[in-house]
């Protein structure tokens, strides 16, 4: 779970159905749960990502396949500094911290929220 | 029509766009990614999620020098061109790959938006020395890894039992609904024929894939 502090004092949480897409430009701090319960703290960043990322499967066995329902398997959040991007990935038991170069990231324009 | 039937355009030797669907119900934030993995379950069950790739299908054989042989091709933004199927797995991301687990896999070109598809097509080819029966050695799952912002989308498979030009989109059930790689003599009213006939020197593709229960 995201836990957004904004430039005008409001904190945008993950819960009740408030998503990504309601978080505004203009965030101060971003931190983050993990599945253990601990908070991370996203250093100071020009701009902010977040996304969840979802599985879904053919199964292929003696040569057939079936489809099965996705399942979610991690939450992707970070941030921008220059040429360079914080890369979280959190999944259960696992949290992945690289630095990527900024245009190796994957996601649209729509996606980033600016930091102050 | 009606479930079985023949996927419209699917296999190798084929240019249509229109062969496999998958919509999205809601806006995903970055382009899908599909990878293929070790199923270690019993049909129509699978793993949790992929992590090897030793199977059959994805190490080979000495008869087709160790290549992966499942391929698939991304169509979404264009049909791919006749005898899209790789003659090896580039390593990464490429459009069309063969595909094994995180080595080679394909990346859809777009990002779609909320009820919108990306397109696919698949191709089998196994060598004359594959193990047979099949069972274990080709089990695999076919993974589609994609990220959203908002709510989470429903996802929905489909396979084209009309034309190219004129789609007819069959959903394909989860656990009910399964795809067949298959020669292409096979018939719909004799399921006796829904198989793949390994060559005796060489390699064979499939020759039509059919959607069944």
């Amino acid at each position: 779970m995201f836990v957004v502090h904004l430039n005008d004092g409001k904190i945008v949480k993950e819960e009740n159905g408030i998503t990504w897409d309601d978080v505004p430009d203009g965030i101060s701090v971003i931190e983050i749960t993990t599945p253990a319960g601990e908070i991370l703290t996203l250093p100071k960043c020009e701009s902010y990502f977040f996304s969840n990322e979802a599985k879904t499967y053919l199964t292929i066995d003696n040569l057939s396949t079936a489809s099965s329902p996705p399942t979610i398997t991690a939450s992707i959040i970070g941030g921008v500094i220059g040429d360079k991007a914080i890369y979280i990935k959190i999944e259960i038991g696992h949290i992945h911290i690289d630095w990527k170069d900024k245009k190796d990231l994957p996601f649209i324009p729509s996606v980033y929220r600016k930091g102050i | 029509m009606s479930i079985p039937f023949k996927v419209t355009g699917a296999g190798n030797g084929s240019t249509a766009q229109n062969v496999y669907k998958i919509t999205f119900s809601q806006a995903l934030s970055s382009p899908p990614v599909y990878k293929a993995w070790d199923n270690s379950q019993t049909f129509p069950a699978r793993d949790v999620s992929g992590t090897t790739t030793s199977h059959e299908i994805f190490t080979g054989t000495t008869g087709n020098g160790s290549k992966p042989m499942l391929s698939l091709v991304a169509t979404t933004s264009s049909a791919p061109s006749s005898n899209w199927k790789p003659a090896s797995a580039t390593s990464g991301s490429a459009n069309p790959n063969r595909l094994k687990g995180s080595l080679s896999y394909v990346t859809d070109p777009t990002t779609p938006g909320a009820g919108e598809s990306i397109l696919f097509n698949l191709c089998l080819e196994v060598p004359y020395d594959a193990t047979v029966p099949s069972t274990t050695s080709m089990a695999a799952i076919l993974e589609v890894t994609y990220t959203y912002t908002g709510a989470a989308p429903t996802v929905t498979w489909y396979a084209n039992e009309g034309t190219e030009g004129s789609p007819t989109w069959t959903e394909l059930t989860p656990g009910t609904h399964g795809i067949k790689f298959c020669n292409s003599s096979a018939e719909i009213s004799d399921s006796t024929t829904w198989k793949l006939t390994l060559p005796t020197s060489g390699t064979v593709e499939d020759g039509c894939q059919i959607v069944t229960t």
